[in-house]
């Protein structure tokens, strides 16, 4: 039978409004390679660059490859909820994840009604976790910038 | 994403229920019940009893009879009346748990949270909610006589709890705000243009935001995803139904006064501060088409009062604060540079008043119960209502306005800020309260009619 029950408790340290990710995978036999050549392909950065800031909550994000690229790390540090916005990845820039992991073995892809529960099954939650400024989202952290930068401004102006 | 050359589904209109499509008239009367179900074989027969008495969708629009009966029931009623256990446990988990297992995560603490429940919402005893609502007392008395016939000598069945609701004098809020204004346009349905435009009227109303696909609303057509929202099981049961947040939520009238009052140095002002909270003026106009005064001809002409949009006519808050109310709600298009596409995170509500009005312009409580039932449909009660709440109603950060809430129905504790941006500099709220308190909610399945036929028809 088809159900659509999900996890009750979400994996995973927090650190005032931040939250800690890691996610493995077991690479798909030999498929390590293409991988790698995905965030080699021309124009990769500036893509990821576009979807990271439309994102806006994700202070960070790496792909790891290890024992002999047989397996995978996803690792990111992100504001607030993952699963609230799973629905919207999917909707908004599904090929972001589906490039990667549809070279790991079981992905259903992440338009699939069961994603939440695949993701959650491949989580290791940390066993310590903290961060020097808990309570700064990535949002909280470019205004602060933003407002520095012109702060900086007028006092070159005053001077 | 669902294509858009996608044939749009015909709806089964004569199974769903009628309340998921239609709006209450104006004005209206009605009263909530909650049964609880002791004898699973009682709650089949009294459901059977009510059973040709629910309306259906057929002619929303315009409905044959005026008065109108629906049924939900949360997911111990659907163990009590002896749904099988494989079929129980097919439903999402959000569901299964309860709202009340939700509090934390929904901002229901303090004050709010369900030990200050008024009995019996949030136990494991509300099993059914009847809701009968009419234009009238004559009409709403024949349907309360269906009821009390529908419980006769079923002692196995027993009313546990009634919340009486009506239409105030003025047709407004107890905070004196018009509402339901905005409606999402369900595909199939042409809602978003007949409910403003009378029943002639199908053509389609600017404003109302892209056409939704059904299936965000309604179990067993495709969604806004490009696929069926996951059904419980069996088909018959899930197919046609929709879930409901049921939620009491006492306001605060006089706090919300005073409020207004002690932040503003003039009537007119405070008129204005209630208007920014808001993003509507009392009126229904917004404050993106009308910035400095209300305007009520603005506000009483369907084809205008709702002809907005924020990223192109006010990014930066200037008119609507980009943390008002309605502006986190249904953000419109302010978030399209965003991950976020609005069109999966959309409700439909129902909601009504109860309780007395506070006379105008008394700044002191009276003790008086009053405030609205909330009342949310759609097809996923995680990705629609919770996601409003958590990440809309009770926080900033999606704004860029850290933890700052809604400031009419967010989680508020007295710490919290409201910003007004201004030029030269912002005006910042500080101490906001909270306006509305919960006093009891409950995660309901509305199923469709041959759903409830199917139920009834149970021999566990």
């Amino acid at each position: 039978m088809t159900t659509n029950a999900d996890q009750s408790s979400r994996p995973g340290l927090k650190s005032g409004r931040t939250n800690e990710f890691t996610l493995f995978f077991d690479v798909k036999p030999g498929e390590g390679q293409q991988i790698r050549d995905i965030f080699e392909q021309p124009g990769f950065e500036e893509h990821r660059k576009e979807v990271s800031a439309r994102i806006g909550t994700l202070h960070d994000a790496r792909w790891v490859l290890f024992d002999g690229d047989t397996r995978l790390m996803f690792a990111t540090n992100f504001d607030g909820d993952w699963d609230a916005y799973i629905d919207d990845f999917a909707a908004q820039v599904p090929d972001v994840f589906d490039s990667v992991l549809q070279h790991t073995e079981g992905y259903p892809g992440i338009k699939d009604p069961h994603i939440k529960d695949h993701v959650v099954a491949h989580q290791a939650t940390a066993c310590s976790y903290q961060r020097a400024i808990p309570d700064a989202t990535v949002k909280d952290l470019q205004k602060a910038l933003r407002v520095q930068e012109d702060f900086q401004h007028l006092l070159d102006d005053a001077s | 994403m669902a294509d858009s050359t996608d044939q749009a589904q015909v709806l089964e209109l004569e199974d769903i229920q009628g309340t998921l499509l239609r709006q209450r008239p104006s004005p209206y009367t009605g009263t909530y019940f909650l049964l609880r179900v002791d004898d699973p074989a009682h709650g089949r027969q009294m459901l059977g009893r009510l059973l040709p008495h629910v309306a259906s969708a057929a002619r929303w629009w315009d409905p044959p009879s005026r008065a109108w009966l629906s049924v939900a029931l949360s997911h111990s009623g659907l163990q009590a009346l002896g749904v099988p256990q494989a079929s129980l446990d097919s439903f999402p988990e959000a569901f299964r748990e309860g709202m009340a297992a939700r509090a934390e995560r929904l901002g229901d603490t303090g004050e709010s949270s369900p030990e200050h429940w008024d009995a019996p919402l949030g136990s494991r005893d509300v099993h059914i909610a009847v809701s009968v609502f009419a234009p009238d007392t004559t009409g709403l008395e024949s349907l309360l006589e269906v009821g009390r016939s529908a419980l006769r000598d079923l002692p196995g069945v027993q009313m546990i709890y009634r919340l009486e609701a009506s239409q105030l004098p003025t047709k407004r809020t107890h905070l004196g705000f018009v509402d339901g204004i905005g409606e999402p346009d369900v595909e199939g349905a042409g809602v978003a243009s007949i409910l403003q435009a009378g029943r002639d009227h199908y053509g389609y109303l600017p404003g109302f935001g892209p056409t939704i696909k059904a299936g965000e609303f309604v179990l067993g057509y495709q969604n806004q995803l490009g696929r069926l929202t996951l059904m419980p099981q069996p088909d018959v049961l899930g197919r046609n139904g929709t879930y409901v947040a049921y939620r009491k939520l006492h306001l605060k009238v006089a706090d919300f006064r005073c409020y207004l009052k002690d932040n503003s140095s003039s009537p007119e002002e405070e008129e204005l501060l209630a208007a920014k909270m808001v993003g509507r003026w009392r009126s229904g106009a917004p404050l993106v088409l009308a910035p400095d005064h209300d305007d009520p001809d603005l506000a009483a002409d369907p084809t205008r009062a709702n002809d907005f949009t924020y990223r192109d006519q006010d990014p930066a808050g200037l008119c609507c604060p980009v943390g008002a109310h309605i502006r986190r709600t249904n953000p419109r298009d302010s978030l399209t540079d965003t991950i976020v596409d609005v069109r999966i995170h959309r409700a439909l509500r129902r909601g009504t008043t109860y309780g007395p009005m506070l006379p105008e312009g008394q700044l002191e409580d009276d003790g008086a119960e009053r405030g609205i039932v909330f009342i949310f449909m759609g097809a996923d009660l995680v990705r629609q209502f919770e996601f409003l709440k958590t990440q809309w109603a009770n926080d900033g950060d999606f704004v860029s306005l850290g933890t700052e809430k809604d400031p009419v129905i967010g989680n508020n504790d007295g710490t919290g800020t409201f910003t007004i941006p201004r030029r030269p500099v912002r005006r910042r709220l500080k101490q906001l309260p909270r306006f509305a308190i919960t006093k009891g909610g409950e995660y309901l399945f509305m199923p469709g009619i041959r759903a409830l036929t199917w139920i009834t028809q149970l021999d566990t």
